[in-house]
């Protein structure tokens, strides 16, 4: 290990605080966070930041949903908007537990604590007020919601970010989801049942997976998840398990040259991944899994646990939610809310002060905890243009990077710069100087030239500050 | 542990020398007289669990033009560009410009300068030069 890091490390950052702190008073500026990754489950960040003094006076914005994309909108709205502009977020669960990174709870590098963060910081250094609650009604005309218990919140603007839900799909309900197959696509008890089933495995058996047609939340996750279960599975119970990914989709959804490359090579034997799969059906009890494979032959093949990544839709969007009854619900099938990405405003109530951030919304780009980090800052920085009689950014840049295990110690990665583009409204992919198309085909996204031990490091970085960025 | 760690971190130096030089940007960095040096203040905080913190209250850059852009930097070196992969805030535009002809799919960095236009670098680096 490198020597200084290694002085870093024992050097708290902490104390550097304090030294600095104690021998000159002003001008201090915070330390950068150290290299390593100390899973702690928490977001105690020594330094805080001043409020702007943005001049918003007497504004309620109310943010419905504490994932990625609500405490990012919460904490900006009161950095940017400074204390005029006060925010409740609104948030059922009392802690946030991160889907990214929660593969690696499966091969047991990882706890499901270790994901776990306090929303404190949002209170304590910006001055969020936290409700704890589930909204039930969005009232549009009134600008109120109404949550479970009966309270009714006004605001002057709103932001939903309510995330996704499951649908019953293949034969299962939700309890099966719960109880014999679970999905684990939303990190938390399931992701536990899901390492434990996978912990419990003997060698030849078989893991199948599914992947839903896109959209679907982290593009790569599901590629990612089936190298970390067949490394595992072939490191811990030996050469003869298998992992059988039925993609809906006809192909990779996302990096695709690093993927192929561990299906074919790293995991060669282990993963057999079939694309273009229908007609899906699971029995929770016997695990038996039934599909339609691309040459429309029926397959049943048994398997020791079955992890269905069902597919999903805006939380509230099934017929009779609340999203769906306040009309919000008009992207493709119901299923997700159009906005505009220059602000996050609904397109099905314009002029209404509700905006849609984070995988609930289409908005073109993935949905992903990274990307709904910076979807939030553009609808706060709209929001606080908005209310001192500004227009929003008409030039928003949002950004995308995440890193994917590959084995226990490897990752590769992929990112993506999104700009507007003015004359079809949307945001798109730039690369080689901020350009959306290159030589008259569309910009690609960059995945890493290669899978390697130094990304996997770099993940731990990347997780530990986006985190931090989001929550404290 | 063998793994060598790539040379391309300016903060993995000794952390004294860091500091240094951090104080060194921010005391000649920008030229607001309203920025965050003379806004900063230092206070101390009694966390419940009885372990003492000091916090210090850093200032926001008083000119908000690039602040948009500029927080797309935050998911991976911090609110404000003061941590992460390398601590960003003070930094001049060259260092990100110098990205713009580095090979994309061999440095993440690389790959994502290159999604911006040259004079959006500018408008980040100027915004968190402030």
């Amino acid at each position: 290990m490198n020597n200084i890091k290694r002085i870093a490390k024992v050097i708290s950052r902490r104390q550097l605080v304090g030294w600095a702190a104690g021998g000159m008073a002003t001008g201090l500026l915070p330390l950068a966070g150290w290299a390593d990754d100390d899973r702690s489950p928490s977001s105690n960040s020594t330094s805080s930041l001043a409020l702007a003094g943005a001049g918003v006076t007497g504004k309620k914005v109310v943010v419905v949903g504490g994932g990625m994309a609500g405490m990012t909108a919460a904490k900006y709205l009161r950095l940017w908007g400074g204390s005029g502009l006060q925010v409740t977020l609104v948030e059922p669960d009392a802690v946030y537990t991160s889907s990214i990174m929660s593969n690696l709870v499966l091969n047991g590098s990882r706890t499901v604590a270790s994901l776990q963060f306090t929303r404190d910081a949002l209170t304590s250094k910006y001055g969020v007020a936290r409700v704890s609650g589930s909204v039930v009604a969005v009232n549009p005309g009134a600008r109120t919601v109404t949550l479970a218990d009966k309270t009714v919140l006004a605001y002057d603007r709103l932001v939903l970010a309510p995330g996704v839900s499951f649908d019953d799909a293949y034969g299962l309900t939700q309890s099966d989801y719960d109880a014999r197959t679970p999905h684990a696509w939303r990190a938390g008890a399931q992701t536990t049942l899901l390492r434990n089933q996978v912990a419990a495995m003997r060698n030849g058996d078989t893991f199948v997976m599914t992947i839903p047609k896109a959209p679907y939340r982290c593009p790569p996750g599901p590629y990612e998840r089936a190298c970390v279960v067949a490394d595992y599975l072939k490191k811990a119970k030996g050469p003869n398990c298998r992992v059988l990914v039925l993609d809906e989709n006809l192909s990779i959804q996302a990096e695709r040259h690093t993927f192929e490359l561990a299906f074919t090579q790293v995991h060669a034997g282990v993963i057999r991944y079939v694309p273009g799969v229908s007609d899906i059906r699971i029995d929770a009890t016997t695990k038996q899994v039934a599909y339609v494979d691309p040459l429309k032959a029926p397959q049943t093949v048994q398997a020791r646990v079955v992890n269905p990544i069902a597919p999903h839709r805006a939380t509230g969007s099934a017929p009779g939610g609340w999203l769906a009854q306040a009309g919000l619900n008009n992207g493709v099938d119901g299923r997700w809310a159009n906005v505009d990405v220059l602000s996050y405003e609904s397109t099905a109530l314009p002029g209404s002060g509700i905006h849609v951030i984070g995988d609930a919304s289409s908005c073109g780009m993935p949905k992903a905890g990274h990307v709904a980090n910076q979807e939030a800052k553009i609808c706060a920085d709209a929001i606080v243009r908005l209310f001192l009689n500004g227009q929003p950014d008409p030039q928003p840049v949002a950004n995308s990077a995440c890193f994917s295990p590959i084995t226990s110690s490897t990752a590769s990665w992929l990112t993506a710069v999104y700009q507007y583009d003015p004359t079809d409204r949307k945001m798109k992919v730039a690369s080689s100087g901020g350009r959306t198309v290159i030589n008259g085909a569309p910009a690609t996204a960059t995945e890493a030239a290669a899978i390697n031990s130094d990304n996997f490091e770099d993940m731990g970085i990347w997780f530990k500050t986006l985190m931090g960025d989001t929550t404290a | 542990m063998s793994l060598q760690r790539r040379p391309r971190r300016p903060f993995t130096l000794a952390p004294l020398g860091a500091l240094a030089i951090v104080l060194s940007l921010a005391a000649c960095g920008g030229g607001d007289p309203t920025g965050a040096e003379a806004q900063a203040t230092a206070s101390s905080t009694e966390l419940a669990s009885g372990r003492s913190t000091s916090t210090a209250l850093m200032a926001q850059p008083t000119n908000t033009e690039g602040r948009l852009l500029a927080s797309n930097c935050f998911q991976c070196h911090g609110t404000l560009g003061t941590g992460g992969f390398e601590e960003i805030r003070g930094k001049s535009a060259n260092e990100l410009l110098e990205f713009q002809s580095k090979p994309a799919a061999r440095d993440i960095m690389a790959a994502h300068a290159q999604g911006y236009t040259p004079e959006q670098l500018g408008k980040i680096a100027a915004y968190l030069k402030q």
